[in-house]
């Protein structure tokens, strides 16, 4: 190897140390660094995910979104067959599904409690062979749901035009919901992430005074920044790095945790979900970055 | 080529204070100049100059033959690397032991253990403080703290030492060990500037002496030629203890020196 290899090795591994030496300037000021940003990291996760799952069952709603066209007594298989066929080329159409009059009145019972139903005489229950029309999810918008309904009630031997299961209103409504509360998790995220940036400044400029003779005499015996700089850079990293992981790793305890109570207690079949390859991906990457932040304001503000 | 070397040298703070002006001289390889002159001459101004660490308003500092001025910034520390600063309040590392507060220098050069070890037990030896290695400043005298200041400054093989007041916090016997201390290195070869007020050291050891008085220098006397006074102004207003009468006045004032600086 080298010699100027060998000298930056050796200058590397002065700084590492000299970096975790830093770590224990003031041990309750780094813990105290730490635990906030592994909560802040805990929560970010945690939001990612409750998030995802809104959207999730917010795509399983729209995919259920569907407009039940009921059909007059009178109308030919054919008839049937070519306004299927109109229906199915539209773009904002998924799929399309005859129901018999049976099979309506089948899902009309299911909607009833079962006493309720074995009380009813026969023929109590109304049942009408119509066209199931589902939409793709991201057409199942109040205004295409409208258009199609719309649209269908114009075509010959359609009789009645029910609204979708779930109101397309609401859907939108919930639609809007997800995506404000979005935009109050990101806002949220980067307080959190100032917040502990904060923190790590603040730990490091502590660290900063308590060594600040020391650089100044570090700078009079040839110290270059980057050798005054690099221990604060790997203390910095070091604690961001330690803290968001440790907050990933809380979340995803905590996601497993949740899904098994609720698949236990309510028999949730849609789990919370977690990512752990990206989320703890970001989580050190962004570690790493809020760390070297840190250290830059830091130093900025401190260095002799 | 002088190792230092000042060219009508001004510094005036933004305070508006003076520091120096016009000072002019150049101190050649192997030197030994004692910088000489009350609390407030500039001697302190004129060693930060030195180091960089201020920027001449006017003149030109030369280092080792490079205008600092010119100096990039990213360079100033490898010029610093062949300089040795010590100074009157030692400036140790109170929760480090002495040989931690040697060799805090060498890892800046990248040297291994082993040689970082060699360079520091060998330079407490020379100092006679091998003994203290595992003391903590706090547990030392004052020479001896300022031995292991000088041994941090020596351990990094400077071509040039700037000492500013190093006895000042020393009675007069350990002042006398430590310019005798400088005065081994210098026979070593090398260059010395050192700040002092002490008119007794002046005497005990005669070397060149630059007189700096309110940002002037206001001689530059040789090795050795006797002490000076300034004829007009008594010795406390320079701020520099009178000698013992015994040996000093009548030879102090045998030698005179303008009062008014050189621009």
């Amino acid at each position: 190897m080298s010699r100027p290899i060998i000298v930056g090795a050796r200058r590397a591994i002065h700084a590492v140390c000299e970096g975790f030496k830093g770590l224990v300037v003031s041990p309750g000021q780094t813990l105290a660094c730490i635990v906030s940003l592994a909560v802040a990291g805990c929560l970010v996760a945690l939001s990612a995910s409750f998030t995802g799952l809104a959207v999730q069952m917010l795509d399983r709603t729209s995919r259920n979104t569907q407009v039940l066209v009921y059909l007059k007594d009178r109308v030919a298989g054919r008839q049937v067959a070519g306004l299927m066929e109109q229906v199915r080329v539209r773009p904002d159409v998924e799929s399309v599904t005859y129901l018999s009059a049976e099979q309506d009145r089948s899902l009309n019972a299911a909607l009833l409690p079962a006493d309720v139903v074995a009380s009813l005489p026969e023929g109590a229950i109304p049942g009408q062979h119509a066209v199931a029309v589902a939409f793709r999810t991201e057409a199942a918008t109040p205004t295409t749901i409208h258009e199609l309904a719309t649209y269908l009630k114009s075509l010959e031997g359609v009789d009645v035009v029910a609204e979708p299961p779930v109101g397309a209103a609401r859907v939108q409504a919930l639609a809007s919901a997800i995506e404000y509360g979005r935009v109050v998790v990101s806002i949220l995220a980067v307080l959190l992430l100032a917040g502990t940036l904060f923190f790590v400044v603040g730990t490091l400029t502590r660290t900063m005074d308590s060594r600040h003779e020391e650089m100044a005499i570090l700078r009079l015996l040839g110290a270059t920044d980057a050798h005054l700089r690099a221990p604060l850079y790997l203390q910095g990293m070091s604690q961001g790095l330690v803290g968001l992981v440790a907050g990933a790793l809380a979340a995803q305890t905590i996601t497993a945790a949740t899904n098994g109570y609720l698949a236990a207690t309510l028999g949730l079949v849609q789990p919370v979900p977690f990512h752990p390859t990206p989320t703890f991906a970001i989580a050190t990457v962004g570690g790493l970055l809020l760390g070297a932040v840190g250290a830059a304001i830091a130093s900025a503000r401190r260095l002799p | 080529m002088p190792l230092v070397q000042l060219h009508q040298v001004s510094k005036r703070f933004p305070s508006g204070t003076q520091a120096l002006s016009g000072v002019s001289f150049s101190v050649e390889p192997g030197e030994f100049v004692f910088l000489a002159g009350p609390s407030g001459a500039g001697k302190t101004t004129l060693l930060r100059l030195l180091l960089h660490m201020e920027i001449a308003t006017e003149g030109d500092v030369l280092l080792f033959g490079r205008n600092l001025a010119a100096l990039r910034r990213s360079s100033i520390p490898y010029l610093r690397r062949n300089i040795g600063s010590i100074f009157q309040d030692f400036r140790l590392l109170g929760d480090r032991t002495v040989f931690d507060n040697v060799a805090v220098g060498l890892h800046i050069l990248g040297l291994s253990r082993r040689e970082i070890r060699r360079r520091v037990n060998n330079t407490l030896y020379d100092l006679s403080i091998d003994r203290y290695a595992d003391a903590y400043p706090s547990m030392l005298s004052g020479g001896e703290q300022q031995r292991v200041a000088i041994a941090r400054a020596l351990v990094m093989q400077p071509a040039l030492v700037l000492a500013d007041e190093p006895t000042g916090n020393l009675d007069w016997e350990l002042s006398n060990d430590i310019v005798r201390l400088f005065d081994e290195l210098h026979a070593k070869g090398t260059t010395v500037l050192m700040a002092t007020h002490d008119r007794f050291l002046l005497d005990a050891f005669p070397r060149r002496t630059l007189l700096l008085n309110k940002g002037f220098l206001i001689e530059d006397r040789p090795a050795g030629e006797g002490p000076s006074v300034v004829p007009d102004a008594p010795q406390e207003d320079l701020g520099l203890p009178q000698p013992p009468a015994a040996d000093g006045d009548d030879a102090l004032e045998a030698t005179s020196v303008p009062t008014e600086a050189t621009p």
